[in-house]
């Protein structure tokens, strides 16, 4: 370094309210940004590793465990992977009930992001704690709409994490009418709490100078309305790949600064978000959904990662009626049905991708003939988007920069709102590990 | 329903963050009129099974500049003050922070004694057992607790 050259560092160390441990480093030379970096330093969990060579059954008890947040998220997608691999079509009755289950999971995840997660951000307090005082009716709506996310995960998986009544093949016990009845009238009963966070997003500033074109990918839904299922990727580059062939498509790598890996689409850096789901289909939503979208749809830029917030808004709202309708749907036509019966005589390669609360979600799984995992292979959301957060935090903090902005406290609280816009799970995203034989 | 609530938290998959699992699993052995959940590393689940209990044992892992097998029993008043100055939670938001979160909507939780049990552990990385050193400590731990639960 020349003697002239200034270099100051504004080190983040934890960046609070996210889902596990992560930092962010920033590096000035001579006011002039020189590197900038999300570092992820929660200690990798390896899942795939651990589960090579357990049965697929237990592996897919094993898998959601990577994650407390959206347990259900991992669960389905692992259940429809091994399915996949075992050649096994669950019945229409069992996809309903596992959409409802994971729909459930993200009213919840949505609802912890936004209410206590996000706003304080954007209400200027700490925590949700302090701001509870002055928003009570919103932190309460918050704790019934997380109350009902949880009630249709206990229904279905039969414990609010890590649901084991959901299995390959079906569901160990079927839900009665009564019950699915139950959730459906305290979903109806929550329309209005469902709004809340809405209103408050609608408010909320969107800073122009973090906005950046950027690609954007998202599982195109499976029928003709708006879901989180399906079996085909759509890129906002106007591309469409079966998700069975998302290794094709989407490149991971190790970083030297963090545990999670990081991914690309084309080399590229990439969004995948609630965002990404409602700027590539919102032609799909309906009802109530349809009509914040058009509402609000000036506010909502493809372009900036703070307008996620907003969106998983709208999903919010959209998903407790489209949990309404399924439940609906269940009570009128439900059955007793046990799970499919399968015999493991060969062995198979299955692939799912999901929506998750933030983002898409693969699994890839290899059973051997003795029904034995031989290899595995799971992308989360925060390790598909981790490289564009670093392209936001460039571009704003060379944003403020440009402006004269150089006070590193609030350069530091920008960057972790950009950050904690992205709803990241650092915890799930580092689960990496090279599995070979 | 009994009059005492205990919750364990911690993942399952973190070797010592499961710490109140495993004291969990031992008190249910035992003859104790009370009430038990595991709520994994979600404490807001406590809403969903708090039905009124006069007293609710929180047990968790702690991290923080103490030796490991520490235990600390901390009542209402003293959580706050002693966890957010020299101890932490290991779990996100902090089961702190949610706890008065829920307590604010909850006039019987505001009004129930809380008490957290509280851990120092060693290391919160992959694995379904407890580090040789916090295993160690385990019996002891639920000695301390089964003996507070049977003087209610």
């Amino acid at each position: 370094m020349s003697k002239n050259q200034i270099t100051v560092p504004i080190t983040i160390d934890h960046i609070a309210r996210i889902e596990g441990k992560a930092g962010i480093e920033v590096l000035l030379e001579n006011d002039n940004l020189k590197e900038i970096k999300v570092n992820v330093f929660e200690g990798p969990r390896f899942f795939e590793a651990i589960t090579i060579g357990k049965p697929v059954e237990e592996a897919v008890a094993i898998f959601p465990r990577v994650c407390s947040f959206c347990a259900a998220a991992h669960k389905i997608t692992a259940l429809q992977a091994a399915e996949n691999a075992l050649d096994i079509k669950p019945s229409k009755q069992t996809e309903l009930l596992r959409e409802l289950m994971y729909l459930g999971d993200q009213i919840e995840s949505h609802t912890l992001h936004l209410f206590l997660l996000a706003l304080p951000d954007f209400l200027g307090y700490l925590d949700a704690f302090s701001m509870s005082n002055k928003y009570p009716i919103e932190v309460k709506s918050a704790l019934k709409l997380k109350d009902i996310g949880a009630k249709i995960q206990i229904l279905l998986g039969s414990r609010f994490m890590h649901q084991e009544n959901a299995i390959i093949g079906g569901f160990g016990k079927i839900p009665t009418k009564n019950s699915l009845h139950e959730i459906k009238e305290e979903l109806i009963s929550l329309k209005e709490e469902s709004e809340i966070a809405l209103n408050l997003f609608l408010k909320q500033e969107i800073w122009p100078e973090v906005a950046s074109k950027r690609t954007h990918l998202a599982l195109q839904p499976k029928g003709k309305t708006y879901s989180i299922l399906g079996e085909n990727i759509s890129t906002s580059d106007g591309d469409t790949f079966p998700a069975s062939e998302y290794r094709n498509h989407i490149k991971e790598e190790v970083v030297s600064h963090s545990f999670a890996k990081h991914s690309t689409y084309k080399g590229k850096p990439f969004m995948t978000s609630a965002l990404s789901r409602i700027t590539l289909f919102n032609n799909l939503l309906t009802g109530r959904g349809k009509d914040f979208f058009e509402q609000t749809k000036d506010l909502l830029d493809s372009a900036n990662p703070l307008a996620n917030n907003l969106a998983q808004a709208i999903e919010l709202v959209y998903f407790i009626d489209y949990a309404t309708e399924l439940t609906d749907v269940l009570v009128e036509n439900l059955k007793d049905e046990k799970p499919k019966k399968y015999k493991i005589k060969e062995a198979g390669h299955g692939v799912s991708v999901s929506e998750a609360p933030r983002g898409l979600l693969a699994y890839t799984i290899d059973v051997n003939k003795q029904g034995l995992i031989e290899k595995a292979d799971i992308i989360t959301p925060t390790a598909m988007f981790l490289p564009q957060v670093e392209v936001d935090l460039r571009q704003e903090t060379n944003a403020l920069l440009e402006q004269g902005i150089k006070d590193s406290k609030i350069i530091s609280q920008k960057l972790e709102t950009i950050v904690r816009a992205y709803d990241p799970c650092v915890s799930c995203s580092v689960h990496v590990t090279e599995v070979k034989k | 329903m009994t009059s005492t609530l205990v919750v364990s938290l911690g993942s399952t998959v973190m070797s010592d963050d499961a710490i109140g699992h495993f004291i969990l699993d031992e008190l249910q052995k035992k003859d104790i009129q009370a009430d038990f959940i595991k709520l994994d590393t979600d404490i807001f689940k406590l809403r969903l099974y708090f039905k009124g209990h006069k007293q609710v044992i929180i047990i968790d892992a702690l991290t923080g500049e103490f030796p490991v097998g520490t235990i600390f029993s901390l009542k209402s008043k003293d959580i706050d003050k002693k966890l957010s100055a020299t101890i932490r939670s290991a779990h996100r938001i902090g089961s702190i922070e949610a706890l008065k979160i829920m307590q604010a909507d909850d006039k019987e939780l505001a009004e129930a004694e809380i008490i957290f049990y509280g851990i120092v552990v060693k290391q919160i990385d992959k694995g379904l057992t407890l580090s040789p050193e916090v295993q160690k400590i385990l019996p002891e731990a639920v000695d301390i607790l089964y003996k507070m639960l049977v003087k209610n």
